[in-house]
């Protein structure tokens, strides 16, 4: 490349005009021009516009063969450069000699005739750059900054060096921008790319590639060659001076200048797509530094700024500015998604709150977001667990994004609304603030100050006036009502004010207890004090009181035990059973127990513990709930023995083959005094664990032999069923509330532990497993569809869908959790998802 | 509250729920709400090999209390673009209309579903930028993606 051929040409144009601008001033003097008069004048206008005229005519056939004669396949290409530089300097030699000949001649009022000489040029060029040359120019315009940034980056600074094969003048402007800008801009330094790891990271590339598009292509060509070696680079910033300045020179600032700009939005919107989805390393200050170097490069290298860009500023303000626009846009446009990966977003969030500080466009991102949510989050197919997760990334990242909470006022109103609606919620915050690993707990745990309940208009004056930190709120909170209370509030007392009183969540809470301490075992409760103690801090002593009866009465069954316990040991009689007492008043009514008659074996115990209570609380009765307990069998068969936890009802049922091996279904309910339909569903049971058959219609028979053929065995049968049905019971939790005496009503629970018939308990629990496992489908079918359950949804609904139903709550946790260790399932905050 | 469900409905539903739950269908599976056995929950995979592979789909069942004489009403829960789908989840499926018949259930539903998905019927479409797309299966494919990502959680 010829540069220095290129600054004599501009050199001597320069002088050309100075001394013809002399030749002009010196002639014009002694004619007196000013007294001349104005026929004069108008007539030599007019012949000078001819004269122009007939010029533009001429050139416009010279300058249109120079546009279409040159054609470059590919700018990227370095001889492809040398070609569009030498056809610039054409243009810029073809304007001057239009100059001169323009000017040849004139005498006098030679400023007129310029203003009108550049206004023809401009037309021309205008007429004659066409589509294609003016893309190229933004193409090659976009490849200078793209390389300026690449060797900015690629290149460290060295020494300053004078023989590195750079212009005097372009080093010298560069040197100046140095100093003002404090930026350290290339070319200054001498560069060195001897680096062969910039080099083969740029060879990799398949240039064939469709994905890439032809920008992306050509620029990496050009890195290609551009990182070749320092003499390249220098050629190459030489050569961008002298386009620059014949760009300036070419006299259309107006074409020129919205070149530069297009260019410059296109490598801001290049880089700014960089950092897509680049969300745990900040992106902003390293892109701005980027942008901030190659447009003062690039501004240094435009050798004659004419003034064009006074109205926009800089170049590098404006790019500064389209990289914190473009910037914004991308980031809000992927808020959503990043407030999912939060915390592993934090970068993200931290660069968008610098955008939104200098944009000052907060309404416009809360609307974009609130948007977003109410499209990706708000619909039937999402579970309200993935809401509440949401949610409750959204309070973080927006208090993050904006303390004064704005935003997060916005936003989160569509999403307190929707969770209001749905009917799980309570129950699903409760469980999230229950299990132990999660957010809500450690928020729960660290017993942050009381709940307060919404005002009648939901406003704390008080605090607001006390806050010697206030600040005024942001413009953007105007219409949105940001209350202290409700900014300075933890997340779980942001949930629980989505709801206009707390009182749902302590019922719910209530539930829960309850059902845990049913179930617990051995009156173990150390557990639940702890979460009552904790929900106290948050909620109020007084709101927990029916908890703090519950709790009590699990304390008090527990002493009753031990005192029935000792009193059976006196008598010498076994009592195998556990009871729970509960009064009647402070714990939610069971559902209605249906009528049958307990089996005698059953009747005794339970009687055995009534009578000894009563004469501990003589003016109390116990009332049994038997739907709410269970039952340890151990079944003895002619071939088999199993283990079955169960309810007393089915027990019961079983109990009546005991005595006859074969029975209608009709019998069956006449002996327990029970409907057909109660005692068909509990026969449906034990038929589906292979212990009972129907032989005819409504005819079932105990199946004694499992592998035998069915003919013959009805006489083995019911001998050794009457000697493997001397059950055992065991674990029988049992719950009855006989109606009292007087006005003390008491509901009772109780449970029973009783040993164990050690033997062969291994090969039952492998046959109850089977029974599970054919349960798991069904397991497997509500949870693809209905998302992720806790364990007692999961249960209630196999009691409701599969035939031959009921399974414990034990049983089935111990077998959920077996699925969980062969990683079938995944269990957390209390609730089990697939894998 | 529900409408008291008629026994043998609640029997067919039953025996079709054991039915789809014994069958275990590779990307199909459907199962009641709580507490009402006349709303299910389903969920297709699209079937490999189209452009719907590897996407999942919600959709909501909901029988008649005289089923199966007349059609369940089944709709896409998840946003699905699909020349036979319409913005709100809308199906139009022949076997679901006018060629209902009492021997389909809820396993040759979900199964004709999960073709359909594969091999939509362009001449009647709910949605016209699908159908034109059809032809041109890349570009259907970077579609159907970007609305599925634009409506996932």
């Amino acid at each position: 490349m010829d540069t220095n051929a290129y600054n004599r040409c501009g050199v001597m144009s320069q002088d050309a005009l100075r001394s013809m601008v002399q030749k002009i001033k010196a002639h014009s003097a002694p004619n007196g021009s000013s007294k001349s008069t104005s026929s004069k004048a108008a007539s030599q206008a007019v012949e000078f516009e001819r004269k122009i005229d007939m010029l533009a005519t001429m050139y416009r056939e010279r300058l249109k063969r120079l546009c279409t004669e040159i054609d470059i396949h590919d700018i990227a290409n370095p001889s492809a450069s040398v070609a569009f530089y030498a056809f610039l300097q054409n243009i810029s030699e073809t304007h001057r000699q239009f100059k001169e000949q323009a000017l040849l001649g004139r005498t006098f009022e030679h400023g007129k005739y310029v203003v009108a000489i550049s206004k023809a040029w401009g037309a021309l060029i205008y007429e004659c750059f066409d589509q294609k040359i003016s893309e190229w120019l933004q193409v090659w315009i976009h490849l200078v900054l793209c390389a300026i940034v690449h060797l900015e980056k690629c290149i460290p600074p060295l020494e300053p060096c004078t023989d590195n094969g750079l212009d005097q003048a372009v080093a010298a402007r560069l040197e100046q921008y140095h100093n003002a800008t404090g930026l350290h801009v290339l070319g200054i330094s001498a560069v060195s790319c001897d680096n062969p790891e910039i080099i083969t990271s740029f060879d990799g590339f398949d240039d064939e590639d469709p994905q890439i598009d032809m920008l992306e292509r050509r620029r990496r060509k050009f890195y290609r060659h551009m990182s070749r070696d320092s003499r390249t680079a220098c050629v190459f910033l030489n050569d961008c001076a002298s386009t620059c300045r014949i760009l300036v020179e070419l006299g259309v600032p107006k074409y020129t200048r919205r070149w530069f700009l297009s260019a410059i939005d296109r490598i801001v919107q290049s880089t700014v797509k960089l950092s897509e989805l680049q969300w745990e390393e900040p992106c902003l200050e390293k892109m701005l530094f980027g942008i901030r170097l190659a447009t003062a490069t690039f501004d240094a290298l435009l050798v004659q700024p004419d003034g064009s860009f006074q109205d926009i500023g800089t170049l590098v303000e404006y790019a500064e500015r389209g990289v914190l626009k473009q910037f914004a846009e991308l980031r809000i446009a992927e808020l959503f998604s990043i407030i999912i990966d939060y915390p592993d977003s934090k970068a993200a969030i931290d660069d968008l709150r610098m955008c939104v500080a200098k944009l000052g466009n907060m309404r416009h991102m809360a609307n974009l977001l609130r948007n977003a949510i109410q499209k990706r989050l708000l619909h039937p197919g999402a579970t309200t667990n993935d809401i509440l997760t949401q949610y409750i990334s959204s309070i973080r990242c927006l208090r993050l994004l904006d303390p004064s909470s704005t935003v997060l006022e916005i936003v989160a109103q569509p999403i307190r609304e929707y969770l209001r609606s749905r009917e799980d919620t309570v129950s699903c915050i409760v469980q999230d603030m229950v299990s132990e690993e999660s957010e809500l707990f450690e928020d729960l745990a660290s017993g942050q100050g009381l709940i307060m309940e919404n005002g009648p208009d939901g406003i704390v004056y008080d605090e607001e006036y006390a806050n010697k930190n206030w600040e005024p709120l942001p413009i953007e909170a105007k219409n949105v009502f940001v209350t202290a209370q409700r900014r300075d509030a933890d997340v779980l007392s942001l949930l629980v004010s989505i709801y206009d009183t707390k009182d749902v969540f302590v019922h719910e809470f209530e539930k829960y207890l309850e059902q845990q301490l049913l179930y617990c075992t051995e009156y173990n409760t150390e557990r639940e004090i702890k979460q009552v103690e904790m929900m106290k801090l948050r909620f109020g002593d007084h709101a927990l009181e029916r908890c703090e009866v519950m709790l009590k009465d699990i304390a008090d069954s527990k002493r009753i035990a031990q005192y029935v316990d000792e009193t059976s040991k006196s008598k010498l009689w076994d009592m195998p059973m556990q009871a729970t007492i509960v009064s009647r008043q402070f714990w939610a009514g069971a559902p209605k127990e249906e009528e049958y008659k307990d089996p005698k074996e059953m009747a005794e115990i339970c009687e055995r513990y009534a009578s000894v209570y009563e004469m501990l609380k003589p003016a109390r009765k116990l009332e049994w709930r038997g739907s709410q307990s269970q039952i340890s069998l151990s079944i003895e068969l002619a071939d088999r023995t199993l283990e079955v936890t169960v309810k007393p009802a089915q027990a019961a049922v079983l109990f009546t083959f005991q005595e006859y091996g074969t029975q209608t279904l009709a019998d069956i309910a006449k002996s327990l005094g029970c409907t057909e339909d109660f005692a068909l569903s509990r026969i449906r049971f034990w038929q589906a664990r292979g212990i009972v058959r129907e032989t005819e219609s409504n005819t079932f028979e105990v199946i004694e032999n499992e592998n035998k053929s069915n003919i013959g065995v009805g006489a083995e049968k019911t001998g050794g069923h009457d000697s493997g049905e001397s059950a055992q019971e065991s674990n029988l939790h049992k719950n009855t509330d006989e109606g009292g005496s007087k006005d003390d009503r008491i509901h009772d629970t109780d449970e029973d532990d009783d040993d164990e018939n050690g033997e062969s308990a291994a090969e039952a629990s492998t046959a109850r497993t089977e029974i599970l496992r054919m349960n798991f489908k069904y397991i497997v079918g509500m949870l693809t569809n209905l998302g992720p359950l806790p364990l007692d949804r999961i249960l209630s609904m196999l009691s409701m869908f599969v035939p031959g139903e009921s399974t414990t709550p034990d049983e089935l946790r111990d077998f959920l959790a077996q699925m969980v260790r062969e990683d079938q399932l995944e269990m957390t905050g209390g609730m089990y998802k697939l894998k | 509250m529900n409408a008291p469900l008629d026994a043998a409905v609640a029997k067919r539903l039953q025996s079709e729920l054991m039915g789809l739950m014994m069958a275990n269908l590779e990307g199909i599976s459907a199962f009641p709400q709580p507490d009402n056995m006349l709303s299910w929950v389903g969920t297709i995979e699209g079937a490999s090999g189209t452009a719907y592979e590897g996407l999942t789909y919600k959709l909501s069942l909901k029988f008649p209390s005289n089923y199966p004489f007349t059609a369940p009403t089944i709709t896409f829960d998840t946003p699905c673009w699909h020349p036979n789908v319409d913005s709100q989840g809308n199906i139009c499926l022949d076997i679901l209309k006018d060629k209902w018949s009492a021997v389909y259930n809820v396993q040759t539903i979900l199964l004709s579903l999960q073709t359909l998905l594969g091999d939509p019927n362009t001449a009647s479409p709910l949605n016209g930028q699908a159908a034109r797309l059809w032809d041109n299966q890349d570009e259907y494919k970077r579609c159907l993606l970007k609305h599925y990502k634009e409506h996932q959680i």
